[in-house]
C-alpha cells in the first residue's frame, strides 16, 4: 500500500520516474500504463457510482440493478490496475532470500520471477481472448435486468491482462540493461527503515 | 487419480519454490493451480482458468472491498486517524499496552461494518500503524493485533463467511450471525488481556502515557470521537435503518469519508486522486491473488485431494472431540493453503455429515469452522491479513507471520473455551430467537 | 470411466436427491462413474452450462429461467398461469423440447431429463387476505419477469442478490419473497417471516446437461441405459416434486410458519398478470418460439 502524503500526488503518482533514456518508446509506454491505471480508478468509482443508484434507487421506489454492473466494474478495475499497481511495486511476494540476496545473483533472480511471470500471464492472456470469443460466438448475456452480453465486461480482462503482460516484458528487458526494478524503485511503505 | 499424497507433495514443492524464489503470490497460486489440474485432472486447465478468475473477478460481494479500502485511504488523508488516537487515549490509554487497544477495538467496530477480514484489516491499519510507529508502540504487537484482531470480521456480523456456511450447511444465517457476535466480544477480551500483559511484563513494548486530564478535559477530548462516530454510525445505521445491504454500506462508507474530508478541509483534487489511486493499487493487489486463491481451489476440488483427506478422517471412526481435535489440525494445514471459503466448502460434503452423525450442533460448528478459517488467515504461505500487513508495512511475510503467531495461539484457546462451554455460543441464539 | 457432474443445490434438496437416483441407475448399468459435485462445490450455478458445454465438466444441472436475456422460451414456463398444474407443465416441456434441443445442440450440449419446480408461494411477515396486504410492500425480485409480476400485484420491487436476503429482511430492507418452499427451508424463511401463502401457478423447470461430443464417446449400450435412466428421472421428478410440495409446506409449518392457499382474489390478479405477461412474451419471442406457444395453448 502506497502514496503517503510525501509521496507523489494524483496523476503525477502514476508514472513514477524510471531510470535510462527517455526515448518515444519509454514515454508511450508509461502513457499506456499510466491511462490502464487512471481507468481502473476511473471503473472503482464506477462501481460506487451505480451502488448508490441501486440505494437512491429503490428509495424512490424504481429499480435499478447495480448488482451486475458494479461487479463488472470491479473486474474493470482489477485487471486495468494490473500494470499499474505492478510498476508501483503494490503487488506483493516473499522478499526474505531474494532482499538479501548480494546483487549478481539477485538480478538472475529477478529476471527469473518476471520470465516466470510472463509465461503465466501470456498463458492466461491467451484463454482470457478465449473467453472473449466464445462468449461473443455464443452470445452469453448477462441473466440480470441490465442483460449485457458478457463479451464486453470479459474484454477488459483481457484488455487488462494485455498491457499487464506488455509491462511484464517492458520489466524484463530493463532488469537485463542493468536498470533497477521499476517495482523496486517505486515501492512505497508506510514503516520505513532495514528489515 | 494420482495417489492423493504424491500430488500434496508435488504441488506443496512447486508452490514452495515459485514463493520462495520470489514470484508475486497471486502469479504463485494460479501456476500451483494450472500444474494441480494439468497433471493431475481431466479437466481442461485453460478455459477453466479464464472462467474461474472471471467469476472470482465480478462477485458482487467482493465490490465491497475496494470501497471500504477507498473509504480507508480517503480517512488516512484526513484528520480522523489523528482525532480518533486522541479522542480514545484518555479512554483506553491507562490500560496497559495504551493505545495498542485502539486497534483491536477499532477492528472489532470495523468488523461490525465489514464483512471480511482483509477489509477490516486494511482499514484499520492504514489510520493507525503509522500513528502506534509514531508514538514508539512495539512494531511486533502492531502488526500481531491487526491482523489478528482484522480476522473478527468473519466471526462478528455482517460475515460472507457465516453466510457461505449457512448456505453449504443449511443453517439459518440469521443465527449464525447472533451467534458470532459473543465469541467476537470473547476474541477481543482474549486479545486485549494479551496486550495488557505483555506490557505490564515489558513496558518496553508501549510508551508510557503521562498525560494527566480533568475531567472537563477529557470530555473535550471525547467530542473528537464525533466524526468516527457518525461514519460508523452511517454505515451501520444504513444497515440496520433498512437503506443498504452490508455490501452496499461500503459505497456509504466512502460518501460519508468524502464527507469528513469535505468538513475538515482536507479534500482537494490533488488528495482524492490519492487516494483513488492508493486504493487502485491495494485492492487490485488484493483482488487478483484472491481470483488466483479461487482458480487453486476449484483446481483441487478438481484433484479430488481434499476430499479424499476428509474421507480418510471419517474412515478412523472418532469421538465428537476426537473429531474436533482433528478436524481443528486439519483446517490449520489445509488453511495454509486454501483461503477460507474454499476450504469450507470443499471438505463440507464430507465433513458435515461426520460432524452431524458424532451429535455435534451445526449451528456451534459453523462458529467453530469460521475461527479456525479466521486462523486460517494468519498462516503462511496463503495467508491474506499476512498479505494485507506485508503490503502496508513493507516488512516481509514471515516478520508479519511471527508477529501474528500469539494471536493465533490465543484463537486457539477461543476454540478450546467454546468447546468446553458451547453455551457461549448456543444461548444467545436461544435467548434471542425464544424472546 | 469417472465423469465430474456439476450442480447448485443442497444434497437435501429434492432435485439433488433425483439426480442421486439417475446415478445409481447409470451406475448400475453401465462402466461409467459419475461423481456429482452438489451445492456449488466445484462450479457455480450459472456457470455449470457453459462449463459442460467446454467440456470443463461432461454433464451439470442448470436452471433454465437464468437464460431469459438469451431467449425468451427460456422463461415461458415462468409466466404465472402458463401451466397451472404439473399436468400442464409436463405438455409445456413436451411441447418445449425440440425447440430446447435444437437451440441447445448448436452450443454441444443435449438435455437428458428436465425437473420441475414446486409450485411459488408468498413468504410474508403479515397475513394475505386481500391484494391490499401487498400494497407498498417491498418484494425482492431478481429478473424482469419476477419485477414486472411484483409490480402488477401492487409489491414494490427491491432487487437484491439472493446471499443478502436474509440479512435484508431482519434489517426491513425487504418484507415479502416469492419463491418455492423447497428455497424457503434452504434459506431457514421461518427465522424472518410468519406467513406463507401457496400460490402454485408457476413450474420453472431445471434441466440436467451433458456435453454432445462426450456423451457420443460412449459405446452405443452405455448411451442407451444413460437415456432409459434419463427418461425414467424425469417422470419421478415430476412425482417427486408434486409430493416435495405437500411435505415441504408441512416443514414450513412444524418451524412455525401459518402456511395457507393464496385467496381467490389473488389467484384471479395472478392470472391476468400472467395473460399480460404472456402478451409481453409474445412481443420479444421469435416466431419459432411463438409457434411452440400456440401449439401448447391449442392442445
Ligand atoms: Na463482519
Ligand atoms: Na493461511
Amino acid at each position: 500500500m502506497t502514496g503517503t502524503p510525501e509521496g507523489p500526488q494524483g496523476f503525477a503518482a502514476v508514472s513514477a520516474p524510471v531510470a535510462g533514456p527517455r526515448g518515444p518508446l519509454r514515454r508511450g509506454l508509461d502513457a499506456l500504463y499510466l491511462v490502464s491505471g487512471a481507468l481502473s480508478g476511473l471503473f472503482l468509482v464506477g462501481i460506487a457510482v451505480t451502488i448508490v443508484a441501486q440505494v437512491v434507487a429503490r428509495q424512490l421506489g424504481g429499480t435499478i440493478d447495480s448488482t451486475e454492473t458494479a461487479g463488472f466494474c470491479l473486474a474493470a478495475s482489477t485487471f486495468l490496475g494490473l500494470a499499474y499497481a505492478f510498476r508501483r511495486g503494490a503487488h506483493i511476494r516473499v522478499t526474505l532470500l531474494i532482499g538479501r540476496a548480494p546483487s549478481g545473483p539477485r538480478r538472475w533472480l529477478e529476471l527469473w520471477c518476471v520470465a516466470f511471470s510472463i509465461l503465466a500471464v501470456a498463458y492466461f492472456l491467451w484463454w482470457a481472448v478465449d473467453l472473449v470469443w466464445f462468449s461473443w460466438a455464443f452470445d452469453e448475456i448477462s441473466p440480470g435486468l441490465m442483460a449485457i452480453p458478457l463479451w464486453i465486461p470479459r474484454s477488459a480482462m483481457a484488455l487488462g491482462a494485455a498491457v499487464f503482460l506488455i509491462a511484464l516484458v517492458d520489466e524484463f528487458v530493463s532488469i537485463l540493461r542493468g536498470v533497477v526494478p521499476s517495482y523496486e524503485a517505486n515501492a512505497e511503505h508506510v514503516l520505513e527503515g532495514g528489515e | 487419480m494420482s495417489d492423493p499424497g504424491t500430488v500434496a507433495v508435488v504441488l506443496f514443492a512447486v508452490m514452495g519454490l515459485l514463493l520462495a524464489s520470489g514470484v508475486w503470490v497471486a502469479v504463485a497460486l494460479t501456476a500451483v493451480g494450472f500444474v494441480a489440474m494439468y497433471f493431475f485432472s481431466a479437466a481442461p486447465a485453460g478455459s477453466l482458468l479464464a472462467s474461474t478468475v472471471w467469476d472470482a473477478s465480478w462477485n458482487w460481494a467482493l465490490t465491497a472491498l475496494p470501497l471500504f479500502i477507498w473509504m480507508g485511504e480517503i480517512l488516512f488523508r484526513t484528520r480522523l486517524s489523528e482525532d480518533m488516537f486522541r479522542g480514545l487515549s484518555p479512554i483506553v490509554g491507562r490500560l496497559p499496552g495504551g493505545l495498542l487497544h485502539v486497534n483491536i477495538l477499532g477492528c472489532g467496530v470495523m468488523a461490525a461494518v465489514a464483512g471480511s477480514s482483509a477489509v477490516t484489516c486494511a482499514t484499520i491499519g492504514r489510520m493507525s500503524v503509522p500513528e502506534l510507529t509514531k508514538r514508539g508502540y512495539d512494531e511486533r504487537l502492531i502488526i500481531g493485533t491487526l491482523t489478528g484482531s482484522g480476522t473478527l470480521g468473519l466471526l462478528i456480523p455482517p460475515s460472507i463467511m457465516l453466510i457461505v456456511y449457512g448456505v453449504v450447511a443449511q443453517v439459518s444465517i440469521s443465527r449464525l450471525f447472533i451467534a458470532g457476535v459473543v465469541p467476537g466480544a470473547m476474541l477481543i477480551a482474549l486479545f486485549m488481556g494479551y496486550v495488557a500483559i505483555r506490557a505490564k511484563l515489558d513496558p518496553s513494548l508501549a510508551p508510557p502515557f503521562e498525560e494527566r486530564l480533568s475531567w472537563r478535559e477529557k470530555l473535550a477530548r471525547s467530542r473528537l470521537l464525533i466524526p468516527v462516530a457518525l461514519l460508523i454510525f452511517l454505515v451501520i445505521g444504513s444497515i440496520y435503518g433498512g437503506y443498504a445491504t452490508p455490501t452496499e454500506a461500503a459505497t456509504m462508507g466512502v460518501l460519508g469519508a468524502l464527507g469528513l474530508a469535505a468538513a475538515s478541509r482536507t479534500l482537494s483534487l490533488t488528495s482524492f486522486m490519492d487516494a483513488l489511486m492508493a486504493a487502485v493499487r491495494t485492492s487490485t493487489m488484493i483482488a487478483l491473488i484472491l481470483a488466483g486463491a479461487a482458480f487453486l481451489s476449484i483446481a483441487m476440488g478438481f484433484t479430488g485431494v481434499p476430499r479424499v483427506i476428509a474421507a480418510e478422517v471419517k474412515a478412523w471412526n472418532l469421538s465428537a472431540w476426537e473429531l474436533l481435535a482433528v478436524l481443528t489440525l486439519l483446517y490449520i494445514v489445509l488453511g495454509c493453503f486454501l483461503d477460507g471459503v474454499s476450504m469450507m466448502v470443499l471438505t463440507a460434503s464430507v465433513v458435515l455429515p461426520m460432524v452431524k452423525d458424532a451429535g455435534i450442533d451445526l449451528l456451534w460448528f459453523g462458529i467453530f469452522t469460521v475461527i479456525v478459517v479466521e486462523m486460517a488467515q494468519i498462516t503462511p504461505p496463503v495467508g491474506f491479513n499476512l498479505f494485507v500487513l506485508q503490503g502496508l508495512t513493507g516488512r516481509d511475510i514471515l516478520k508479519v507471520t511471527r508477529a501474528s503467531m500469539p494471536f493465533f495461539a490465543l484463537m486457539l484457546l477461543g476454540i478450546v473455551i467454546i468447546t468446553v462451554f458451547p453455551g457461549i455460543v448456543t444461548a444467545p441464539v436461544s435467548w434471542m430467537i425464544s424472546r | 470411466q469417472t465423469w465430474i457432474m456439476a450442480s447448485g443445490y443442497p444434497e437435501d434438496n429434492f432435485l439433488t436427491q433425483n439426480i442421486r437416483l439417475f446415478i445409481e441407475e447409470v451406475e448400475a448399468n453401465t462402466d461409467l462413474t459419475i461423481d456429482l459435485q452438489s451445492n456449488d462445490t466445484l462450479i457455480k450455478l450459472d456457470a455449470i452450462k457453459t462449463a459442460v458445454q467446454r467440456g470443463q465438466v461432461p454433464m451439470g444441472e442448470i436452471r433454465l429461467g437464468v437464460y431469459g436475456n438469451e431467449d425468451p422460451m427460456y422463461i415461458l414456463a415462468g409466466v404465472p398461469f402458463i401451466a397451472p398444474t404439473y399436468e400442464d407443465a409436463w405438455r409445456l416441456k413436451e411441447a418445449q423440447k425440440p425447440y430446447f434441443a435444437e437451440k441447445l445442440e448448436a452450443a454441444g450440449l443435449m438435455v437428458l431429463f428436465y425437473q420441475p419446480w414446486p409450485g411459488q408461494g408468498f413468504y410474508t411477515k403479515t397475513p394475505v387476505e386481500t391484494l391490499a396486504d401487498f400494497e407498498g410492500k417491498k418484494l425482492r425480485i431478481y429478473s424482469t419477469a419476477t419485477q414486472k409480476m411484483g409490480e402488477m400485484l401492487g409489491f414494490q420491487a427491491t432487487i437484491l442478490p439472493f446471499a443478502e436476503i436474509p440479512q435484508a429482511f431482519s434489517t426491513g430492507l425487504i418484507e415479502a419473497l416469492f419463491t418455492s418452499p423447497q428455497t424457503g427451508i434452504d434459506i431457514q424463511a421461518w427465522d424472518n417471516t410468519d406467513y406463507f401463502t401457496y400460490a402454485g401457478a408457476i413450474y420453472s423447470k431445471n434441466a440436467v446437461i451433458v456435453n454432445k461430443a462426450m456423451f457420443d464417446g460412449l459405446p452405443e449400450d452405455a448411451r442407451t441405459a444413460i437415456l432409459n435412466a434419463a427418461s425414467l428421472a424425469e417422470e419421478r421428478a415430476w412425482k417427486m416434486s408434486a409430493e416435495t410440495t405437500e411435505a415441504q409446506i408441512g416443514i414450513l409449518a412444524q418451524n412455525g410458519m401459518t402456511t395457507t392457499d393464496a385467496p381467490e382474489a389473488i389467484m384471479a390478479r395472478m392470472r391476468e398478470i400472467g395473460k399480460t405477461m404472456v402478451e409481453d412474451w409474445r412481443a420479444t419471442a421469435s416466431p419459432e418460439a411463438i409457434a411452440v406457444l400456440d401449439a401448447y395453448l391449442a392442445q
